[in-house]
């Protein structure tokens, strides 16, 4: 996006009143979020998962609803970014996409962190942690967008309540975090490597308090004082947990 | 033991488009397998070449056979009906003490690539072998290819290295067949992107539409390019549904012009401060000339822009269609802009085709916003 148009974005949307929204208390950084379909209409007509650049990663799925015959069909866009800010600048840009003009405001508040939707209903658009979601009802509100919104960022921000705990590796090697201040995701028992089929990654959801994650190429990457808890979705949605504290520095 | 044709490779040389065919893959998911024909296996590879490169060597596919251990027979390949790569040989094969030829270059004698332009061609070739001159040629293969020929080695978002299979940016074969189709029999790549940008307005059957619907936003241009969605949906599947508006109509024209070896970005017209007023136009997928969504106004456009999409360059525009000349003269045609430089305000070139009078000032262009989506 060209400096002059997000400059102008910028004013008219009022980016610096919600460029920290969702910054204070717990923070969310997801991996490999999946629609699940069981907030959306109830057939799947199309899906499609890419990452398109690094630390980015698209998912992409139109669903329907048939009634009286007619299908009301519903696309659905979650796109991952290597952190909260670069998500918010996502939403920002996509103020910039409306080619006719239309009367939006974006809020901090109610659904994900910040968030917009256009006065027919038609398109809800929120960011929540570094994730952007994107809901549109092509033919008008015939598929209301708004409790689908709501459901996402359910799904997004819920913590597992039959998570499996297991031990965090960095714990019961005793590295102190300062001594390694980036972590590989294999180190935080992640999936990021490249050579598994997008579709097989499994949905991560990383809940930081005290600072924030970010990925930088394939690293995870969590501020030294962040306290983590990491939830990692299994086969028949079972999920494993760990929680990680930052180690202190031992005097010398 | 008869000779018998194992596998032939069109790009046989991933650095070069020169002596061999381009880099490239099927879709999004799903890459070439080299060699391109194998026999026996049921699912063939494609094949494209680009003619601009083609034109100045001499083109060779590769070739592997089996025949008797030792032996050493001459072979050819007919056209079973002309098609762009002509003949192959007559020319000798020598097998080793397996059998096997090994890799055996087979350059294309007399090759029509000057010709072809922008195509999508059926190459099938009757392989013939015979030991001595005197005897009579024996077919042993019969072979069918699909080969694109394109004017140039396509330009980003398409790129040609690294050729590996997790490159989703090597040109795709199905965007290639849509392209061929859209742009056949073009030799030049200003021809190619206007036939690429009227096949687009002219889409029938609801598949693609403008729509005021929620700000007529991107659908399948947000950020990167849902090429697979479009594919989806011009195959008659629902993809991203219809709705489009002219950044997804400036990121298709461009991206599929550029996949036969046009040069073109996406670019923005707009004002910072304020929308502009339109002329009277016809949004692709409408049936009627009309004022847009009802108010007459952009808050910017978008088009696929030559150059360095400055008001010099030429603009290819396949979401509206226009009335020329300009006002203040009387409307004669209608134009759907395509290799039109978009100019200063009263030249009589696109901006004032699509600006109103008044509005012409501000709808400027904006090189700085010009961008090539990744394709996903």
């Amino acid at each position: 996006m060209s400096s002059g148009l997000t400059k102008a974005l910028k004013a008219r949307y009022k980016f610096d009143r919600w460029k920290g929204s969702g910054d204070a208390g717990e923070q969310l950084f997801l991996m490999n979020f999946r629609v699940s379909g069981d907030e959306l209409p109830n057939r799947l007509l199309s899906t499609r998962v890419a990452r398109t650049a690094p630390g980015k990663r698209v998912n992409t799925s139109t669903w329907s609803t048939e009634v009286a015959g007619e299908d009301r069909p519903v696309v659905v866009d979650v796109l991952e970014y290597p952190s909260s800010e670069d998500a918010k600048q996502a939403l920002l840009e996509l103020t910039g996409q409306f080619h006719r003009p239309v009367e939006i405001s974006v809020d901090a508040g109610d659904v994900g962190d910040v968030r917009f939707v256009t006065p027919d209903n038609a398109l809800f658009a929120f960011a929540r942690g570094n994730v952007l979601v994107r809901i549109v009802s092509p033919n008008g509100l015939t598929t209301p967008t708004r409790p689908i919104a709501e459901q996402i960022d359910r799904n997004l921000t819920s913590k597992p309540a039959e998570a499996v705990s297991v031990a965090a590796p960095e714990e019961a090697s005793g590295v102190a975090r300062e001594a390694a201040p980036t972590m590989a995701g294999v180190e935080l028992g992640l999936q990021t490597a490249t050579d598994l089929d997008e579709e097989e990654k499994p949905f991560i959801k990383i809940f930081s308090t005290g600072g924030k994650v970010k990925l930088e190429g394939d690293t995870v990457v969590p501020d030294s004082s962040a306290e983590l808890e990491v939830y990692r979705q299994l086969p028949k949605d079972q999920w494993t947990q760990r929680k990680i504290k930052p180690i202190p520095v031992p005097e010398s | 033991m008869p000779t018998q044709l194992v596998s032939l490779t069109f790009n046989h040389n991933p650095l070069s488009a020169r002596d061999g065919a381009l880099n490239i893959r099927i879709n999004a998911r799903r890459p070439v397998q080299l060699p391109e024909w194998v026999t026996g296996r049921i699912s063939q590879s494609p094949a494209a070449y680009a003619v601009e490169e083609a034109i100045t060597s001499t083109v060779f596919i590769e070739g592997r056979f089996s025949g008797n251990p030792n032996s050493l027979v001459n072979i050819r390949a007919v056209p079973v009906s002309p098609h762009v790569l002509g003949p192959i040989g007559p020319l000798p094969i020598g097998f080793g003490p397996s059998g096997d030829s090994g890799p055996v270059r087979l350059p294309l004698r007399s090759p029509n690539f000057i010709l072809s332009g922008v195509n999508e061609h059926e190459v099938r070739w009757v392989w013939s072998e015979r030991a001595n001159e005197m005897d009579a040629w024996v077919p042993f293969a019969e072979t069918s290819h699909r080969i694109f020929t394109v004017l140039r080695t396509p330009t980003r978002p398409w790129l040609q290295q690294p050729f590996v299979d997790g490159n989703t940016q090597l040109p795709w074969a199905d965007v290639l067949q849509v392209a061929c189709v859209w742009a056949r029999g073009t030799f030049s790549l200003r021809e190619a992107a206007s036939q690429i940008t009227l096949a687009l307005f002219a889409t029938e059957d609801e598949r693609l539409r403008y729509s005021c619907t929620a700000g007529a936003p991107s659908n399948y241009s947000f950020q990167d390019f849902d090429c697979t969605g479009f594919l989806e949906r011009m195959s008659g599947g629902f993809g991203r549904g219809p709705n489009v508006n002219c950044s997804d109509c400036a990121t298709i024209v461009s991206t599929f012009s550029n996949a036969v070896g046009c040069d073109l970005s996406q670019s923005r017209m707009f004002n910072p401060v304020t929308p502009f007023a339109v002329n009277t136009l016809q949004l692709i997928g409408q049936p009627h000339f009309g004022a847009v969504c009802g108010f007459g106004v952009f808050n910017y456009h978008e088009v696929a822009w030559s150059g360095g999409c400055t008001e010099a360059d030429d603009v290819f525009d396949a979401c509206v269609a226009v009335f020329a000349p300009a006002a203040p003269l009387l409307p004669l045609t209608v134009v759907i802009p395509s290799g039109i430089p978009f100019g200063f305000p009263n030249q009589g070139f696109y901006r004032d085709l699509l600006a109103a009078p008044g509005a012409r000032s501000i709808c400027q262009a904006r090189p700085m916003s010009r961008q090539r989506r990744l394709v996903f």
